[in-house]
């Protein structure tokens, strides 16, 4: 098992999952229910991650990140072109991504550590590819129904060595800007979703749901990308805007109705255009500024579906660069699973795919011409239509080969919806863009005004996430909590108690579909700790910050 | 000696680094592997580069976590040429399990020279 970490791009949506070897396991990476249990919680993180971005906020600050690659570009042709503009692109995709970073974050944390789906007709699309992927049977039946199955699956993973293991890195990072913004993020959005149980009870064991009405509420925010597309203000301006506006959401969250939360449970269950004025009212929204985000954004991908102008000396970067874009708002609307170099054969119309010791692949259909050689596998899926079966997308030095379904009675997706290019060749492609946009940025004043700002957002994420995080916290307890919280994390609240936060991580895992604390107790005697830990878990908040609320023998896990 | 791991990539949690740290003050660095500006999941490697001292510091930690019974641990060896393997294995603990135990179980799970057994233990005692 290869060690590292799984990631996710904001801006071109890519996921990584280490661990994967697609040569190894092809058909359980792509099967109903047989895929890897150890990739269960990386996926699920880093599909919550994809689905944020995969929203209007997210896929405005794509939108912008193409066109500061287009201004960067005009800049390098025309050292006169204005800078100004690429400038506030910057600062509106730079600083918007720095300050929901510790939300996303925190998003990504609740969907691995917190969420379960009971009786809701909402399935969020992270939930639906993980029940396709590893709950057992459930390609033709209903995806509400095999949540169950998924439910038993994600303790399991949550309470193995491995799952404890995330949660305490988590509980052992600083909430002051020594952090990582994990924990910051994390104990914000716990906070948020506890805001949301006091007005819907049910929410409570409806963690996807929750998640997904936090996630709606802050990247279908028609708002915010209203501001981001604004250019009526200076620089300065402009990235305070963001900062209050996102300041604002968080402390708007207490606002939020029961009638809210569900009128958002009824239009995302039947997948409504997230334009749907409904939608605007679910989520707390003004209509009026909703409508002219969704207009500017509508702007923006129309300029963006013109070809750039420069001169002829950097036409055939334009070029590339048009249809780097094109591809990559293809690419993100998939969530890649892995990839493995491979050898591709054509001959006569049928392509095989093999490695050094087995063929992978066989007689796949493909118009590419005869050919032994070198080539690339990619296993991905639809994020929309998670619940499909997995496509996998064959290339070779000369391009396409294959584009098919990995279910062999499957329709096979449309070839005009092949990427034209491997993730890899995006990907380097991408980061040559991105070093022409360095240099514009490092050649020009732009520079020191991009740095001002990005200096400044630790800070001003403390701003924004510390009091929501602490939100419930005693007044007269909050310096003590915030200091201990800022210096050590959870870790330092339990007295640097390994045991204890050992215990806290098996609670946490237990508890959203088991929240009965004979049954807890059992699971931490199996862990060889004491269970009488539980005791001393509830007794945390007499310090002001609870991480677990027991009442009789019902349990709420906090943290 | 070409073909010999140099360096111990060692999947880990905070506390860990931690214990791990006050028996190898000097040795172990932790990375976190994911590109600028991307978004990543919570997952700490420790790498230090492989020596007895390392083997005899890891075989204390993993005794330290005897009440778990079993301890499986993941983690791969980098080698001179760029090379790297995975090894996962499980440490088998009981109140009777000596030091000299958890050092066979790790130099066999990490796939290390047998001698290894000798000269950790040595430096054990």
């Amino acid at each position: 098992m290869a060690l590292g970490q799984s990631w996710t791009d904001p801006f071109s949506n890519h996921t990584h999952l280490t661990n994967v070897d697609v040569t190894a396991h092809l058909e359980e990476l792509v099967g109903v229910g047989t895929t890897p249990r150890h990739l269960l919680l990386p996926l699920l993180h880093e599909a919550a991650h994809h689905w944020c971005f995969l929203s209007p906020v997210g896929n405005t600050v794509a939108l912008l990140n193409m066109r500061v690659r287009r201004r960067a570009l005009q800049v390098v042709d025309d050292q006169e072109a204005p800078k100004t503009p690429l400038l506030l692109d910057l600062v509106s995709s730079r600083v918007v991504t720095e300050l929901l970073r510790p939300l996303a974050e925190g998003i990504a944390l609740a969907m691995e550590f917190d969420a379960v789906s009971r009786k809701t007709n909402f399935v969020s699309y992270p939930f639906v590819a993980a029940v396709r992927a590893f709950a057992p049977g459930s390609a033709e039946v209903d995806i509400v129904l095999f949540s169950a199955h998924l439910n038993e699956a994600l303790t399991a993973a949550r309470i193995a060595p491995q799952g404890v293991d995330r949660r305490l890195n988590v509980y052992a990072d600083r909430m002051d800007e020594g952090g990582t913004g994990y924990l910051l993020g994390y104990l914000a959005t716990r906070s948020m979703m506890y805001s949301l149980w006091r007005v819907l009870g049910r929410l409570v064991e409806e963690g996807d749901l929750c998640v997904g009405y936090l996630r709606a509420y802050f990247y279908q925010d028609w708002e915010l990308v209203d501001l981001l597309l604004d250019r009526t203000r200076d620089e300065i301006e402009h990235a305070n805007a963001i900062r209050q506006h996102i300041a604002e959401r968080t402390w708007g969250i207490r606002d939020v109705t029961a009638s809210q939360i569900e009128a958002f449970e009824d239009l995302a269950s039947t997948d409504a255009d997230m334009r749907d004025p409904r939608y605007v009212r679910a989520l707390g929204l003004d209509p009026d500024r909703a409508r002219r985000g969704q207009d500017r954004l509508e702007t923006l991908g129309l300029e963006l579906s013109q070809a750039l102008d420069v001169s002829t000396k950097h036409e055939d970067l334009a070029d590339f660069l048009f249809v780097l874009e094109s591809e990559t708002a293809a690419a993100r609307r998939t969530v890649f699973l892995g990839s493995a170099d491979v050898v591709v054969s054509v001959k006569g119309g049928f392509a095989d795919v093999s490695t050094r010791d087995r063929v992978l692949l066989s007689d796949l259909t493909t118009g590419a011409s005869d050919a032994v050689g070198p080539g690339e596998l990619e296993i991905f899926f639809e994020s929309e239509h998670s619940d499909r079966p997995r496509l996998l997308h064959v290339t070779n030095s000369q391009g396409l080969v294959a584009f098919v379904s990995a279910q062999h009675d499957a329709n096979d997706p449309d070839p005009d919806d092949a990427p034209a290019l491997p993730r890899s060749a995006l990907r380097q492609i991408g980061a040559v863009f991105d070093e022409i946009v360095e240099h514009a940025v490092s050649t020009s004043w732009v520079s020191i005004g991009l740095a001002h700002f990005m200096e400044a957002t630790p800070s001003v994420c403390q701003g924004i996430y510390r009091d929501v995080a602490l939100r419930y916290v005693p007044t007269d307890q909050m310096d003590d909590v915030a200091a201990v919280l800022g210096a050590g994390g959870i870790r330092a609240l339990l007295g640097n108690n390994r045991d204890l936060a050992e215990a806290l991580a098996i609670a946490g895992a237990v508890i959203p579909t088991r929240p009965l604390r004979p049954l807890l107790d059992a699971e931490i005697r199996r862990w060889g700790l004491e269970h009488d830990l539980v005791d001393e878990l509830a007794k945390v908040g007499e310090r002001g910050f609870s991480v677990l609320d027991a009442k009789d023998d019902w349990l709420l896990g906090r943290a | 000696m070409a073909n010999q791991a140099q360096t111990l990539h060692l999947q880990v949690n905070a506390f860990d680094v931690a214990e791990l740290r006050e028996l190898l003050p000097e040795e172990v660095e932790v990375v976190r592997d994911r590109p600028a500006g991307a978004h990543g999941e919570p997952v700490l490697i420790a790498t230090m580069v492989l020596t007895p001292l390392v083997i005899q510091g890891i075989t204390l930690w993993l005794l330290k976590q005897r009440r778990r019974v079993s301890v499986t641990v993941n983690a791969e060896k980098s080698f001179a040429n760029g090379d790297r393997e995975s090894v996962s294995f499980t440490v088998h603990m009981s109140e009777s399990t000596s030091s000299r135990d958890v050092v066979e179980q790790v130099v066999a799970g990490m796939k290390l020279d047998p001698g290894l057994v000798e000269t950790v233990s040595r430096l054990a005692t």
